[in-house]
């Protein structure tokens, strides 16, 4: 009885989070004494998440990455290792290839809105700056700042700093893509959980057309305590990223699948790609253990009366109705489906098959979801030594 | 009466493990039970298409019964057109099995 457990651990859990709200409120209103009343500004609907950007990459993203304990960045002539401190600081240490060090970067969050960056190179003045509006910082990007400070190092004496996209640079210099600069990118994670990036060249057969295609490749994988348990691929040329995570998930995206739902809403990197390797298996291991436990016990009393009351909603995760094939390379076509669905204004729904004359931008997405059904057997997941 | 047997067996086996096409438990124990229909019918009185399909049509009615009680999902075409190949082919498999069973025993002496 998988569902009264979860809907009175919920109850439980709201209960208590209402009462130390309460508790809480209570204890400011007792300290400082009565607050005027203000209106309560009513929402029509529930708003949309603000869009993803390269500074803010939506918050599962940023709450998977908050959980990494280090961050390696290999560039051809540096090594930047970023930690977090104890007090919720980020560290960048920058050294070259024989490991002595270059330069520091830390930033130092002093609240919600405000961090401080402080840049240091040894025998020099430290500089402070203030973080960027709607950049949220992560392990990865200090490794990229610190690198692409120190690549800039002779002209930061010269004058101010200004924000390019999400970096530092002195005011005027020529654009520089750091990402394409790294050659390496490792992080981990608690729990005996790494994770690799490194690019290469290969060649491998077009996920548009099937013709063998050679070009530059993001290879991902992540390891649990030395294991490998998942890997994946990211084709910038072809703007495709394939995975595979045995026994969990296997499958592609590419601009072609994600068209419905708005193309891609980034760039994936290889701080990208290590953070969707962890999302991959660790929300596939969740939702299975899940599966596993609602479909022990009940009896045939309950199980038929989920057949007259049903307990599943009509968009869930996955595939709807075909969750046995959740596991196969079909699911990222009922992803993108319902994502493409949830795109539409208003929202497409189950009846959107049958009232095909109200909307067509419906009857793409169900398109895109056929295709994808019949064609997306032919795919096959290469792994690159 | 095919039909009759397996809008029933099918709509009652969903009660099983849920929706069928959820789980490979609910897969397994629905193409048992439907496999084991066309066995039956077959063997009693013989691996006639007719029979086959009856019983087939049976099974999609109630399966999609169920489908529309449970719950339309987003791709509900798409799980009604794998609802219908598996269960045909597992139609198609019992009945033969059943008609061979059922020559069998007509040619016993």
């Amino acid at each position: 009885m998988g569902v009264p457990r979860a809907t009175a651990l919920s109850a439980v859990v709201f209960v208590l989070v209402l009462a130390g709200a309460a508790g809480s409120a209570w204890g400011v209103k007792a300290a400082d004494g009565p607050t005027p009343a203000r209106p309560v500004q009513a929402l029509k609907g529930r708003p949309k998440p603000a869009p993803v950007t390269a500074g803010d990459r939506g918050t599962t993203y940023h709450a998977l990455e908050s959980e990494v304990v280090r961050a390696t960045t290999r560039f051809a002539d540096a090594v930047a290792t970023a930690s977090r401190t104890p007090d919720g600081h980020l560290a960048t240490r920058l050294t070259d290839l024989a490991g002595n060090e270059m330069v520091g970067f830390q930033v130092h969050r002093v609240d919600a809105e405000t961090d401080s960056l402080d840049y240091t190179t040894p025998g020099r003045q430290t500089r402070h700056a203030a973080r960027r509006a709607g950049l949220r910082p992560t392990l990865d990007w200090g490794n990229q700042q610190a690198y692409s400070l120190w690549k800039d190092r002779d002209g930061l004496d010269r004058g101010a700093l200004e924000w390019q996209d999400t970096l530092m640079r002195p005011a005027g210099a020529r654009r520089r893509d750091v990402d394409s600069d790294a050659v390496q990118a490792d992080v981990e994670w608690p729990g005996g959980f790494t994770g690799t990036v490194t690019k290469k060249v290969a060649t491998h057969a077009s996920y548009a057309d099937g013709r063998q295609t050679t070009g530059p490749v993001y290879v991902g994988r992540l390891k649990r305590d030395g294991i490998e348990v998942g890997s994946s691929q990211w084709w910038p040329k072809e703007q495709a990223f394939a995975w595979s995570f045995p026994g969990l998930t296997e499958g592609y995206v590419n601009v072609a699948r994600l068209q419905g739902a708005g193309g891609w809403p980034l760039t994936p990197d290889m701080a990208w790609i290590n953070t969707q390797n962890m999302a991959f298996y660790r929300f596939h291991t969740l939702a299975n253990s899940r599966t596993a436990s609602s479909g022990r016990g009940g009896g045939w009393l309950a199980k038929l009366g989920g057949l007259v009351s049903p307990r599943l909603l009509a968009n869930e995760p996955g595939c709807d109705g075909l969750h046995w094939m959740d596991q196969s390379i079909y699911r990222p076509c009922c992803d993108t489906h319902d994502l493409c669905y949830r795109a539409q204004t208003p929202a497409c729904s189950s009846s959107s098959w049958w009232r095909w004359w109200d909307s067509w931008q419906c009857d793409a997405c169900n398109f895109d979801v056929v295709y994808c059904f019949a064609t997306g057997g032919g795919h096959v997941y290469y792994r690159f030594p | 009466m095919p039909l009759l047997v397996g809008a029933v067996v099918a709509a009652s086996l969903q009660g099983v493990a849920g929706w069928w096409l959820n789980s490979g438990r609910g897969v397994a124990v629905t193409l048992a039970g439907v496999f084991a229909c066309a066995v039956l019918f077959a063997w009693r009185g013989g691996g006639s298409r007719r029979r086959a399909a009856a019983l087939w049509v049976g099974v999609m009615a109630g399966l999609a019964a169920c489908l529309v009680a449970t719950g339309p999902g987003t791709i509900w075409p798409i799980v009604l057109v794998v609802s219908a190949g598996l269960t045909a082919v597992t139609t198609l498999a019992g009945t033969r099995i059943g008609g061979l069973l059922h020559h069998r025993r007509g040619a016993r002496p």
